[in-house]
């Protein structure tokens, strides 16, 4: 329901108070409590699901596929979608999603990882439905994006078809696989995925985790990308129809500092649910 | 047979180790998406799962969807694109998905009391996030479970189950590999008498050979209504003692 001229004003005018004062008494860099847990299908790879506390929800599930690569082609292969169920396919906030994630991945992601033998290499499709949302779905999609990573797991070569040295793998015809599952490989032993995080400006502050209400009476919005403890990425993202696209350089490097350190605990937040 | 997996074997043993008259794992629970919608559960049958959120009875959104005398029920079906072995992505104007929309809404427009809720709408909504055969009857279990929960007044459970014949054996609930290797049926039943909601059959069976089918299934969707009131009842007395009724 749309806000009233008067609540608006009341929630702008609170919110851009120093110190702040959010409607649900958070602090600025405070989440709503969520609802985590990974590993939860099993024709995956890897796969999440977040439930946030106002019925927004998200899974993702995460599947590899062998492709053949040309010699000396360095394409990552990695495709995310998503579905946002009441929104008709290609919608702009589904390309925001859609885009921004596959963008983060394609260039933290090192090819390595996706190595089989020479002429074989895994390509990773990343698949989301988010079933409800209430607030902008982009940090609870990229959450469950990260947490599906960080469960997938990608299976080993079989013993016996693999070569001593390297030089013999590229002899080998169609990888085999080990059978067992348990012996597969972690995507995120030796590599950590990007985490995308929006924050909404409302005059001099930065909020993070923003619901309905305060998106809607905001300035804008800033996405920053989380990769390697530190920020490689941003973007201003419309929050209203009517939000400002400019931003002074001290109010986005605010907001930079302040996504920063919200992302910095969401990681180690979400790194304690998985496991190893 | 041309396949080198045995479906049958000759001691009477299906691939994953069940006897012909047998349904597979079955978990269900309800209430699952209390803050999202009014109604929600979430099925799982042998390796299918899915979830389902209902929303209503409510006031139409559009117009055109008011009805003067009775409820106007909507289904959709996502399918994730990793709910298959292979990764599929589907659309959502499929053919085949819609056909299974529509015969699920005319399934409840049946089974709901339609006459008490003029002029609203229910929307019922279904993930499909794991599917190892017979997702259709996976869906109706799913449904039946959520307008429950939603508290939609119906006659009674509609259960749903299939049944597939091999040369001349009846197998109950199939799975996937099950599903590709024989022909079967889906049927929906009403409550525990021998009432039919649905019955749907895609593919060519010697008629003789249909009565057993029936019977199978039949029997399937009794056994899973009574595992379906088994959990309402459960749920509900655990929320009457919590006193949230």
């Amino acid at each position: 329901m749309p806000l009233s001229l008067t609540e608006e004003s009341y929630l702008n005018v609170s919110l851009s108070q120093r110190p702040p004062c959010r409607p649900d008494g958070r602090n600025h860099l405070q989440f709503r409590p969520i609802d985590a847990a990974a590993g939860i299908l099993p024709t995956t790879n890897g796969s999440a699901r977040i439930r946030l506390d106002d019925g927004g929800e998200c899974i993702v599930g995460v599947k590899a596929e062998v492709i053949a690569v040309s010699r000396g082609s360095e394409v990552i292969s990695v495709e995310v979608d998503c579905d946002i169920v009441g929104l008709p396919a290609n919608s702009p906030l589904q390309n925001l999603l859609c885009a921004t994630l596959e963008t983060a991945i394609k260039n933290s992601l090192p090819l390595r990882l996706l190595r089989i033998t020479n002429k074989y290499r895994y390509k990773i499709f990343v698949d989301g439905i988010i079933l409800d949302h209430v607030s902008h779905p982009l940090t609870l999609f990229s959450m469950t994006t990260y947490l599906a990573l960080l469960d997938t797991r990608l299976p080993r070569l079989a013993p016996d078809s693999a070569g001593r040295d390297n030089d013999d793998k590229d002899d080998i015809g169609i990888p085999q696989f080990s059978s067992d599952w348990d012996d597969a490989d972690r995507l995120c032993q030796n590599w950590s995925p990007p985490l995308v995080q929006l924050g909404i400006i409302v005059g001099k502050n930065v909020f993070v985790d923003a619901t309905g209400e305060e998106a809607e009476v905001s300035d804008g919005g800033l996405l920053t990308v989380w990769h390697d403890g530190r920020v490689v990425g941003l973007r201003v993202v419309k929050t209203r129809d009517s939000s400002k696209q400019v931003f002074s350089v001290s109010s986005i490097s605010n907001a930079v500092e302040v996504l920063a350190n919200a992302s910095r605990d969401i990681e180690k937040a979400l790194k304690g649910i998985i496991t190893y | 047979m041309a396949s080198r997996l045995e479906i049958f074997s000759p001691e009477g043993l299906r691939i994953d180790g069940r006897r012909w008259n047998e349904v597979r794992h079955f978990r269900c629970a309800i209430n699952t998406h209390p803050v999202s919608s009014d109604g929600s559960a979430i099925i799982e049958q042998g390796n299918t799962k899915v979830i389902c959120n209902v929303i209503g009875p409510v006031e139409p959104t559009l117009r055109s969807r008011v009805v003067p005398d009775r409820v106007s029920i909507s289904v959709k079906v996502v399918i994730a694109p990793f709910s298959t072995i292979d990764r599929r992505k589907r659309s959502q104007n499929d053919s085949r998905m819609q056909e299974m929309c529509s015969s699920i809404q005319h399934v409840f427009e049946d089974a709901v009391i339609a006459h008490l809720f003029p002029r609203s709408q229910i929307d019922v909504n279904l993930y499909v996030v794991a599917q190892d055969g017979g997702v259709m009857q996976a869906c109706i279990n799913a449904t039946t479970l959520a307008l429950i929960d939603a508290g939609v007044p119906m006659y009674d459970y509609v259960c749903a189950c299939t049944a597939g014949m091999l040369d001349r054996e009846v197998l109950l609930d199939l799975n996937r590999i099950e599903e590709s290797d024989m022909p079967f049926l889906t049927m929906a039943t009403i409550g525990s008498k021998r009432k039919v909601a649905l019955l749907q059959l895609e593919m060519k069976v010697q008629f003789d050979r249909l009565e057993p089918m029936m019977a199978a299934s039949m029997s399937g969707c009794h056994h899973i209504r009574d595992l379906m009131d088994n959990e309402v009842r459960k749920h509900g007395k655990s929320r009457l003692e919590r006193g949230s009724l």
